[in-house]
């Protein structure tokens, strides 16, 4: 019985696939390993126990409260007592573990006795402010809590009452609600994002050497005539054999890894595997865009390399994309990445209701019918230009 | 006299051969300078202000519309608009057109004026850490200094004169000072080891092109050479133009790109280009050693592309390497670009000597050795196994 041509197209496109080392590289080792081994990297999740030195150059009751505080954070841990704070710019160089040095200075408890103020320095090691926006939101709380501390026995030395001192001390608490990822983890934040970028990269490559390959190799006719001589069935076809690896790799993605690393997702998996099917299906047609204009196969993947290996960092993920030039921030709109990482996140940790998806929805959309038409009119053209060419040999 | 002429026939045809694939150009020739600019230029800001913000005012007072007046004129805090409704916040935030929201409560004034503890609430998007680390603090310290404008008001009521009371209203201050990257900012945090990577990946990817394409055609050039001259001849013949490039744009780097960034480079020079050049040898062997496994130019190019990420993330640049597992560890210490980095970051931007990066130098050192012991090896068994074959 003859087989459906769009059928035909896909199952022949599965076999090429599984006959493939470069495409099973890439749909099989490449996320099976790459994806681990990323996840192992962030595994502890949060930096807690930074290490900090203490200068205490008061050693008095209330410096010695303030280091106790300092030693209690759950993000701090105080790993060395200075004698001096002689040299201390040269300090993190002698001792690169060492994040911070808070100097508590001389006459500190009496100068708060006598009603002055005073100041904590804390000299941080900036080089990698990973550490530095940690530890400056812990000096931040320490010295704010301290120093209530000290505004409070004032005040109930001064005849207030407990409940007076303590509205005085804090005329207004804030309340921070840290929404999605209050804990700051690293593997939530950061994880699930670079594995959907590379999911981008190993589908745009593997799909940016469909057409062009079958032309090099001369087994574009023969894919022409399984197809009925449709281009509609050979782009289908074709994109859905791409599609389910893509989906496996999707499953891979939030069924494996995300429940071997305790990654929680908040919102509706179906809503979650739609948007990934979208995303995947807009990544296919955009390689195919590059693989029906360019017949050299090594100048697509170099295309599909420099369009794709930046997309991360212009996604606005970690650098938010208010930080950027217009001409950068230009450039990341045109990358179907920015767009569904913002759909993703809204999914994935904010579970959102589905309305709010429909900006990036609508965007990978114009991906998709832009790489799909864009596909099509090159492989039509393409097959004009053949046909002119093989008229004056036949006739 | 014929072995130094066959060496520079080998030289000139590499040249040829980065001339002809257009592959292999874009990746050493095109890319590196490309992507210093573009993707530097990501960060050229240095860091984010005016972070899209919202205020939900169900209170509606002098001193709420005063506060949110003042918080709209902090540098990093964008007030976007007011709104008198939590919902409205809450779907500002979810369709991600600010990062934050602040809610003033019914009673706000009332109770910060008879000083019975007024709250507020910040509700901050922390889907992505950098602008709600920003918002957080500012509103945090905004709200610090709210508060020590209360108790000057009221030391003020009760006779204290206002310089006293200055005095007394915040007990301690913290001073934050950030070394080595004074405004604590992401782009002088990430642009130093992002050209460093730039240049280990385009290495990496481009000379290992031509090795894998080489590979492909058997390696004619290496069947005729026999003995540790032949084959270090061959190598030497096959890498002196990456070399020598890769050296021009370590000088470009640290003459041009990191100025033009606005990064240091300070400390030790003459120690950095010693080991800029033992970095750059010890990615040539490396290079060597993968790309001879490969039998396919688009096989090695594919594969390749995943590696910029990994690189980055295990060598401890942003994520430290102590926070990793073990094994990941050891790892770690197998590339060459985890020590450089630190060699990088102690020389270049914290001014050290070659006092504080002997352990680097060394580690880096041990990679070269082995891995040079290690590619040398490789080649000689690749060498016989191509004269068998022939």
């Amino acid at each position: 019985m003859a087989k459906i041509p769009f059928i035909a197209v896909f199952l022949r496109e599965i076999d090429r696939v599984a006959g493939r080392s470069s495409t099973r590289n890439l749909l099989f080792w490449v996320p099976l390993t790459v994806y681990f081994f990323l996840a192992f990297i962030y595994i502890r999740g949060g930096l807690h126990s930074i290490p900090v030195a203490v200068y205490d150059a008061d050693n008095s009751s209330l410096s010695r409260t303030f280091v106790r505080y300092l030693d209690a954070s759950k993000n701090m841990q105080v790993d060395e007592y200075l004698t001096s704070d002689d040299n201390i710019g040269n300090y993190f160089l002698n001792h690169p573990d060492i994040q911070a040095v808070f100097v508590l200075p001389k006459d500190m408890y009496k100068d708060i006795l006598k009603g002055k103020k005073v100041q904590v320095t804390i000299f941080t090691n900036s080089t990698n402010i990973v550490f530095g926006n940690i530890l400056k939101r812990e000096a931040l709380t320490i010295s704010t809590t301290v120093s209530s501390g000290v505004l409070l026995e004032r005040f109930k030395a001064a005849g207030l009452t407990h409940h007076q001192a303590m509205n005085l001390t804090m005329p207004i608490t804030v309340h921070s609600k840290a929404l999605y990822n209050p804990y700051y983890n690293y593997l939530y934040y950061l994880i699930p994002g670079l594995l959907t970028v590379l999911l981008q990269m190993i589908i745009f490559f593997v799909s940016t050497r469909a057409l062009n390959s079958e032309f090099q190799e001369g087994t574009f006719d023969k894919l022409f005539d399984i197809s009925g001589g449709s281009i509609a069935n050979i782009l289908f076809g074709k994109a859905l054999a791409y599609s389910l690896f893509g989906m496996i790799i999707t499953v891979l993605i939030t069924g494996v890894i995300f429940t071997t690393f305790g990654i929680p997702v908040k919102g509706d998996m179906t809503k979650l595997y739609l948007l990934f099917f979208l995303f995947i299906t807009a990544n296919i047609f955009l390689g195919f865009m590059i693989s029906s204009i360019f017949e050299d196969q090594i100048l697509s993947l170099d295309i599909a390399f420099f369009y794709n290996s930046p997309a991360f960092v212009f996604s606005g993920f970690t650098f938010p994309r208010l930080g950027m030039p217009a001409f950068d921030n230009f450039y990341a709109d045109l990358i179907p990445y920015s767009h569904f990482m913002t759909a993703f996140f809204k999914i994935y940790q904010m579970d959102v209701p589905s309305s709010y998806l429909r900006p990036e929805i609508i965007a990978l959309l114009v991906f998709l019918i832009a790489g799909l038409t864009v596909s099509y009119t090159a492989l039509k053209i393409k097959l004009k230009l053949k046909e002119r060419k093989l008229k004056p040999v036949n006739g | 006299m014929g072995r130094v002429k066959n060496i520079r026939q080998l030289f000139i045809n590499e040249l040829n051969l980065v001339a002809d694939d257009h592959s292999i150009l874009l990746t050493v020739i095109i890319a590196p300078v490309l992507y210093f600019f573009f993707l530097g230029s990501i960060y050229m800001y240095k860091d984010i202000e005016q972070v899209p913000f919202a205020v939900v005012d169900l209170d509606n007072t002098t001193v709420t519309r005063e506060m949110t007046r003042l918080i709209s004129s902090q540098q990093k805090v964008n007030v976007t608009g007011v709104f008198h409704d939590y919902e409205e916040g809450l779907d500002l935030l979810n369709s991600f057109k600010v990062d934050g929201f602040l809610v003033f409560p019914k009673g706000f004034e009332r109770d910060l004026k008879r000083l019975e503890g007024a709250d507020v609430k910040l509700y901050l998007n922390n889907t992505r850490f950098l602008p709600s680390n920003t918002l957080n603090e500012s509103i945090s310290k905004f709200m610090i200094m709210a508060g020590a404008g209360v108790r000057l008001k009221y030391f003020v009521a009760k006779g204290v004169p206002p310089e006293v009371a200055m005095e007394e209203i915040v007990p301690i201050i913290p001073e934050l000072r950030p070394l080595y990257n004074p405004t604590n900012n992401y782009g002088d945090f990430l642009l130093p080891g992002l050209f460093i990577l730039i240049l280990h990946q385009t290495l990496l990817i481009g000379l290992g092109e031509s090795f894998a394409r080489k590979r492909s055609s058997g390696f004619p050039e290496l069947k005729e050479r026999k003995g540790f001259t032949g084959i270090v001849g061959y190598l030497s013949a096959k890498t002196g133009y990456y070399f020598i490039l890769y050296i021009a744009y370590f000088i470009l780097i640290y003459t041009v790109v990191f100025p033009a960034f606005g990064l240091p480079v300070h400390g030790d020079l003459i120690a950095l280009s010693l080991l800029s050049l033992l970095f750059l040898i010890t990615v040539l062997f490396y290079t060597l050693f993968i790309s001879s496994f490969f039998k396919s130019q688009i096989g090695y190019m594919e594969i390749m592309a995943f590696t910029s990420y990994p690189i980055f993330l295990i060598s401890g640049y942003s994520w430290p390497v102590h926070f990793m597992p073990i094994p990941l560890q050891w790892i770690s210490s197998m590339i060459p670009i985890t020590p450089y980095l630190e060699i990088v970051r102690k020389l270049a931007i914290m001014g050290g000597g070659v006092e504080h990066i002997t352990s680097q130098a060394l580690h880096l050192l041990i990679l070269a050795i082995i891995s040079g012991a290690t590619v040398y090896f490789r080649f000689q068994y690749v060498a016989k196994h191509q004269r068998i074959i022939h």
